[in-house]
């Protein structure tokens, strides 16, 4: 801030306070009076309000008839007008004598006014304002007249203030007005200061030290003002910066010619004609060492490298030459000087300028050194560097290169490129140029011929350089990368090897199925080596012999997989004795049959080239790898190496693989036997079921059939009953045929085995057989000449053939083939072992296949349950097959289905071979009674009393005396009451409760031991029969039974002897 | 020009989207114009409402004059016709009868109601919990009344109670120990008197007059005589003016003319005001009548016998008379 004393800022702010002053002192001089006044007019008018208000409360209150006097605590009304209107300093009620009958302060009651003013006043009955003087000053007062309810004037209400008040207030007024007029006047103060500061007092006093500045020191007319204002200030700054411009342009002044000569950086040196310097420059003194003025007056020879040089070179021009230092020593420089001649021609002065040149000379020998060094580098370079033209022709070439290359660098300039390009590559050349023309550079690998012949491969990055030259030219740096080829490739060849038993290794972890690893192992193992064929061959667990499991690739005539070669005289033994695989490669069959006779095949079918190696597993050799190449030499040592480790790896997954083939394989057996088992469980559990509904049922059937019997006897055939009757009659004897088959299926029906030739049953069968197929389908029979024998009920291997034929021509609707066949077999041990049942041995196979529609598996499955039929309903009972199964099986065979849908379908009936002759099966030996009347006694036991009392009826209805007993225990109690041998014949039901029917023939034999047994039965049990097979020398009657056909039975047994 | 056009549309436009809607208000009072409880209520109604532009109409049962059965079931009919006819937007009723025979009928429909004047439980109307019907109940300013007494006569401290054997006074007294044990700690109720006979009650008065302090005139209306005849509560009024000695106060300004010292009774114009309150805030601020809650108004109105103080030797104070109505003879002398 530039502002001092008595300059123009102190008149200005001096004269701008005193109008200050003046304007603030009237200012509130006047509005202290007007306040006065209206102040005084607002407190008169709240003195008439106060009067007014308590004047209308007093009225209210008097008019209630109170007299003034007697009111209760009207100064209460006084002293809250007082509360409520500070200025008011009383407030007062008094009668017309003057007396205080209220008053805001109360110690005033009763007082009499003392103030004659007032006192005149309230004896008026007219408001009045006054000054009334006091002791305690003098007070404006408002005086209200009070008038009792009759008008009567009976006192005044007095309010008052003090009139100091005013002045009080007014003083405050001004005072505050003062005080605030103040503060303003000090910030009006403090602008204006800073106002004239900025505007007027600084921009003059910089006006003002620029014109002294040029006055002291004379001719320096670059000094500005430069004050921005546009006021009158600034114009004339504006003015004076113009002139000082004018004045520089047109005034040269010696500070600025020395200014010059001192900011130069050359040296300057200013000699008289005596070779005496006169002047020099800073850059002088700072370049030779000297103070600047000790070198005024020297001889220029002083520091010139020779005396009198300047004299010798007269004027020159950057001439190369060392100037002495004060300190000793010389510096380059590039000295020139001129002549300064009068007007007549005589020297006045020699100008010399000197350049230091100290760095520049530093930069050249480093240079120099640096160009030294590449040129080392390039020609002891094993890299080729050089350059060629656009023709391929070389020139130049590093000496490093040309060395490498077999060449002395002088011969190499001789070549072209082309040259060394061996013969084939020698057209790419021509490409290469035409690269390196249209795109200035080229890069790549470049097989080239050393001055030895070796063909090394070089990999070049050339570049077309065509500025700065006459003609265009290629920098080629290029090097030997043979080496590094080779050695890629190598890696490139383990790479890929490991990626491949790596995908070997995948392969044969991925899946169990040996013949899916062999097919990717060899597609694999093909990207790695060559081959025509490749095979697998498995060590067989003889280990004699080996079987070729895989073959891939070309044929030979005796090595097909799935052959089995023995393994003596062949590779095998001699890979298992090295452990290690065999390479062979031979072009002389002679050769090879000296060694590898076995080989021979291999050879005869073109393979030059053949690899065995070993697999072994766990130490164990499981196969043997084989490679086949028709080339000749195909293979090297390191080929053998690589299969062996191929072989490793396979050899584990053909181990692996064959083991879990061999469990895949068992549990194939062990599931297949269960199924067998529990379908064997599930037939018996159902013959069961049957056998015991036949047995109830056959009860039935004998009571049913045997009554229909006697009554038809006894009828009219032109009864009208004669006609039911009988078809009562056939639907019994339906019942009983289909109680047979159930009882043939439940194995409990009586069979009479004998010793059978199958071809005689078969060919006795053939005629039958062709009428019940009928003519569209063809009957074939293949019967084995040699055929054993077997014991069986002739009848029921009949069914069986019918049976299983009738099955063979429903599944032939539109024509076929029905072939039966005989033959003789073994079961051993393993077929026994997968088949449940089967007893190891000797057996005579009959099979009855057709070519019909075959069956599904489900149905399959089901096909030998009694009542499950495919067939139409009417058209099948269900209980065929179901009676084929129960004949075999109680004849100790088993039976076997075979059958695919669409396929057609084989039963294989296994009957076990015995060695006993044969009988006729077919000539009778029974004796048919000649009469079936008799009069024997005969002891009926039966637990059904139905069957029991027909039996009777028959045998009573045919002379005999029959006693009757309803159990085992009522028997023997009859017949031991009975005497010896007075019974002729015991007719007793097999199977009863507590007391079987052989158990009672057994105690009774010793009390009637000429009584002869019939044992009749719905099935059999153990009791009688094994396994079917009547005991010998047993009699016995089926249930149900006829009437003729029991007595005929009673009549036969009693007969026989 | 655009400007100029936009200006004087929105000049002529400002009043007619601020002018406030028209609405119709049916008032019921239960009794009828001129009288002066009924005058004060509809006064205060309208200052309450002042500003909004509303059309009144009248509706007067006046059943203190005729106060049959069939004559409010009359009434009370009609003015429920007016109602269907006029449709209102609100229905003020004043006092108990018109709840009874207008008021109840609409409990929990559209139209809102609010009342005023009702000493009644609101329940007996069912008006509690009723989303359309609100409004101020009338309940006797016992407090301010008791205050007004300190205030005229400072030294009283020690309070008898008579009531006659009217049940409802069971419950005026309940509200007044409740009170009076909360906001007059200094006040002692001496006894709670209720006497069937004249004879009782002045034997009372002249047993409590060196006993207490001051007399609480409650239930004065069923006192007997010697005949089994009712004795007018005027002539009991007149009787205690005249031998008692004690100051004494009441809740109902009717009294004060007939020598009950002092009473603070409730405002026609505050429970009106109260009530115009209420009905402003459902016309014109939407609100719903279930958010007002049925109270009785807070201000009451002190009115002082200046006659029965002159009696007693009581100086009421200045501003006792100028803030309180005066009556100053008593009704016989006038």
């Amino acid at each position: 801030m530039y502002f001092k004393v008595g300059k123009v800022g102190t008149k200005i702010i001096l004269i701008t306070l005193g109008i200050l002053f003046f304007a603030i002192g009237s200012t509130t001089l006047i509005s202290g009076y007007i306040f006065s006044r209206e102040y005084t007019d607002v407190l008169k008018s709240k003195l008439s309000i106060v009067g007014e208000s308590l004047k209308s409360q007093l009225d209210r209150v008097l008019a209630f008839g109170i007299p003034l006097r007697e009111l209760v605590g009207f100064e209460e009304q006084c002293q809250e007008i007082i509360n409520r209107y500070k200025e008011i300093s009383y407030a007062m009620v008094v009668d017309k004598n003057g007396e205080i009958l209220f008053h805001n302060d109360p110690s005033n009651h009763h007082k009499i006014v003392t103030c004659l003013t007032a006192l005149q006043a309230v004896k008026k009955d007219k408001e009045t304002i006054q000054v009334c003087p006091d002791e305690g000053g003098k007070y404006l007062e408002f005086i209200h007249p009070i008038f009792d309810g009759n008008g009567e004037h009976i006192g005044a209400i007095r309010v008052g203030f003090p009139l100091n008040i005013i002045t009080e207030k007014t003083k405050q007024l001004v005072f505050y007005s003062v005080g605030v007029a103040l503060v303003f006047f000090a910030l009006a103060v403090l602008l204006l200061v800073l106002g004239l500061s900025t505007w007027i007092t600084k921009p003059l006093m910089r006006l003002l030290t620029v014109i002294q500045e040029i006055r002291e020191k004379g001719t320096n007319f670059t000094r500005r003002v430069e004050i921005k204002s546009k006021d009158e200030i600034g114009q004339l700054a504006s003015a004076f910066d113009k002139m000082m411009e004018d004045l520089q342009r047109t005034t040269v002044s010696k500070d600025y010619v020395d200014n010059i000569i001192e900011s130069m950086m050359d040296a300057l040196i200013v000699v008289d004609p005596d070779g005496k310097i006169q002047t020099v420059n800073k850059a002088t003194c700072d370049l030779l060492g000297y103070p600047p003025n000790e070198m005024i007056g020297k001889s220029i020879d002083a520091i010139l490298p020779t005396p009198g040089y300047l004299d010798e070179q007269g004027e020159i021009e950057n001439f190369e030459a060392s100037l002495k230092r004060k300190e000793g020593g010389t510096i380059p420089v590039l000295l020139s000087s001129s002549v300064m001649r009068d007007k007549s021609g005589n020297i006045e002065w020699i100008v010399c300028t000197a350049r230091d040149i100290t760095e520049r000379k530093q930069a050249e020998e480093t240079l120099r050194e640096s160009e030294d060094r590449y040129r080392d580098l390039v020609e002891c370079s094993q890299y080729l560097i050089l350059t060629h033209n656009l023709e391929g022709q070389v020139l130049s070439i590093n000496h490093g290169g040309a060395t490498y290359l077999g060449y002395e660098p002088k011969d190499f300039l001789k070549k072209n490129i082309r040259d060394l390009l061996p013969h084939g590559v020698k057209d790419e050349f021509g490409t290469y140029l035409d690269t390196i023309r249209k795109q200035g550079s080229a890069k790549g690998l470049m097989l080239v011929q050393t001055a030895t012949g070796e063909r090394r491969v070089w990999e070049y990055d050339n570049t077309l350089r065509t500025e700065g030259v006459t003609m265009p030219i290629v920098r080629s740096i290029s090097h030997d990368i043979t080496e590094r080829l080779q050695a890629e490739k190598a890696v490139r060849r383990l790479s890929q090897e490991n990626a491949i038993m790596a995908e070997i290794g995948r392969i044969i972890s991925s899946t169990l199925n040996i013949q899916e690893v062999y097919g990717r192992f060899a597609a694999e193992v093909g990207k790695l080596i060559s081959f025509d064929r490749i095979s697998v061959s498995t060590v067989n667990p003889d280990g004699r012999s080996v079987t070729i499991a895989y073959v891939w690739g070309a044929e030979v005539p005796d090595r097909k997989q799935g052959d089995i070669l023995s393994s003596t005289g062949s590779l095998y033994e001699e890979i298992r004795a090295k452990r290690s695989g065999i390479l062979i490669q031979v072009e002389d069959e002679e050769e090879l049959a000296k060694s590898y006779s076995r080989l021979l095949s291999n050879f005869r079918a073109g393979f030059r080239s053949m690899i065995s190696v070993p697999l072994i597993s766990k130490d164990q050799l499981i196969g043997i790898l084989n490679f086949r190449s028709f080339k000749s030499k195909n293979y090297r040592e390191s080929d053998l190496g690589l299969t062996e480790k191929v072989g490793n790896q396979i050899a584990g997954a053909i181990a692996n693989a064959q083991l879990f083939m061999e469990r895949v394989q068992a549990e194939e057996e062990r599931t297949a036997l269960q199924e067998q088992l529990r379908q064997s469980q599930k037939m018996e559990a159902i013959g069961q079921l049957a056998g015991g509904v036949a047995h109830d049922f056959n009860n039935l059937l004998t009571v049913i059939q045997g009554y229909c019997d006697l009554i038809l006897k006894d009828l009219d055939e032109k009864s009208r009953f004669f006609e039911d009757m009988t078809e009562i009659h056939k639907a019994s004897e339906r019942a009983a045929l289909l109680t047979r088959q159930l009882l043939a299926f439940s194995r409990k029906q009586v069979l009479q085995p004998k010793v059978l030739d199958l071809n005689k049953v078969v060919l006795n069968m053939e005629k039958m057989l062709r009428r019940m197929i009928g003519e569209d389908i063809e009957l074939a029979t293949v019967l084995e000449k040699s055929l054993g024998r077997v014991k069986a009920d002739p009848g029921q291997i009949e069914q069986v053939i019918l049976n299983l034929a009738i099955n063979a021509r429903d599944a032939m609707s539109n024509g076929g083939k029905l072939m039966l066949e005989t033959s003789n077999t073994q079961l051993d041990e393993h077929y026994a072992q997968s088949h449940v049942s089967v007893i190891p041995g000797r057996y005579i196979r009959l099979s009855v296949s057709d070519t019909g529609m075959g069956m599904s598996p489900e149905i399959r499955e089901r096909i030998f349950e009694p009542f499950f039929t495919t067939k139409e309903k009417g058209k099948g009972t269900g209980l065929g097959l179901s009676t084929v199964y129960g004949i075999v099986k109680q004849s100790g065979g088993n039976i076997w289905v075979y059958s695919e849908p669409g396929q057609g379908t084989t039963f294989k009936i296994y009957l076990p071979t015995i060695e006993e002759g044969t009988t006729n099966p077919f000539v009778s030996t029974l004796v048919l009674p000649q009469s079936l009347q008799g009069s024997e006694t005969i002891l009926l036991v039966e637990d059904e009393n139905a069957v029991r009392r027909l039996a009777s009826t028959i045998l009573q209805n045919n002379g005999y005396k029959v006693l009757e007993a309803a159990n085992g225990e009522e028997a023997l109690h009859m017949v031991h009451g009975i005497p010896p041998q007075s019974i002729h014949l015991m007719l007793t039901d097999v199977v009863m409760p507590r007391m079987s029917g052989r158990q009672l023939a057994d105690r009774v034999e010793s009390w009637q031991p000429t009584m002869k047994v019939l044992y009749m039965s719905g099935y059999t049990d153990n009791a009688i029969v094994h396994h079917g097979v009547l005991d010998p020398g047993t009699a016995y009657i089926q249930k149900p039974f006829t009437p003729d056909t029991l007595v005929s039975k009673i009549r036969e047994v009693l007969d026989n002897s | 020009m655009l400007w100029i056009v936009l200006f004087f549309f929105f000049l002529i436009s400002v009043p007619m989207v601020s002018s406030s809607p028209k609405y119709k208000i049916l008032h019921v009072m239960s009794y009828h114009l001129p009288w002066e409880w009924n005058e004060d209520q509809l006064r205060g109604f309208k200052d309450a409402l002042k500003g909004l532009d509303i059309d009144y109409k009248v509706f007067q049962m006046d059943t203190k004059r005729k106060s049959t059965e069939e004559w409010k079931n009359r009434v009370g009919k009609e003015a429920r016709d007016l109602i269907k006819t006029w449709k209102p937007d609100l229905v003020y009723t004043n006092d108990d009868n018109a709840q009874q025979y207008v008021g109840k009928y609409y409990v929990n429909q559209s139209l809102p109601f609010v009342f005023s004047g009702v000493n009644a439980d609101p329940q007996e109307y069912g008006f509690w919990g009723s989303k359309n019907i609100t409004g101020i109940l009338e309940q006797e300013h016992s407090i301010e009344t008791l205050k007004f007494l300190k205030e005229i006569v400072p030294k009283v401290s020690r309070i008898a109670v008579i009531v006659d054997d009217d049940p409802t006074w069971g419950g005026v007294i309940k509200r007044i120990k409740e009170r009076a044990a909360i906001h007059l700690p200094g006040i002692e109720f001496v006894s709670f008197d209720a006497v069937h006979t004249f004879k009782e009650y002045q034997e009372r008065v002249r047993e409590y007059q060196k006993k207490v302090d001051a007399l609480g005139l409650l239930g004065i209306h069923t006192f007997k005589d010697g005949k089994g005849e009712n004795v007018p509560w005027q002539e009991v009024l007149g009787w205690t003016a005249m031998n008692s000695q004690l100051p004494d106060f009441s809740f109902w300004k009717d009294r004060v003319p007939y020598g009950t010292l002092c009473v603070v009774y409730v405002s026609g114009y505050e429970q009106g005001l109260a009530a115009g309150k209420i009905a402003r805030g459902i016309l014109a601020e939407g609100k719903s009548p279930s958010s007002f809650p049925m109270v009785p108004t807070i201000k009451g109105q002190p009115i002082i016998s200046l006659a029965r103080a002159k009696n007693l030797g009581v100086e009421v104070k200045t501003k006792i008379l100028l803030a309180a109505k005066v009556v100053e003879k008593y009704e016989w002398e006038k």
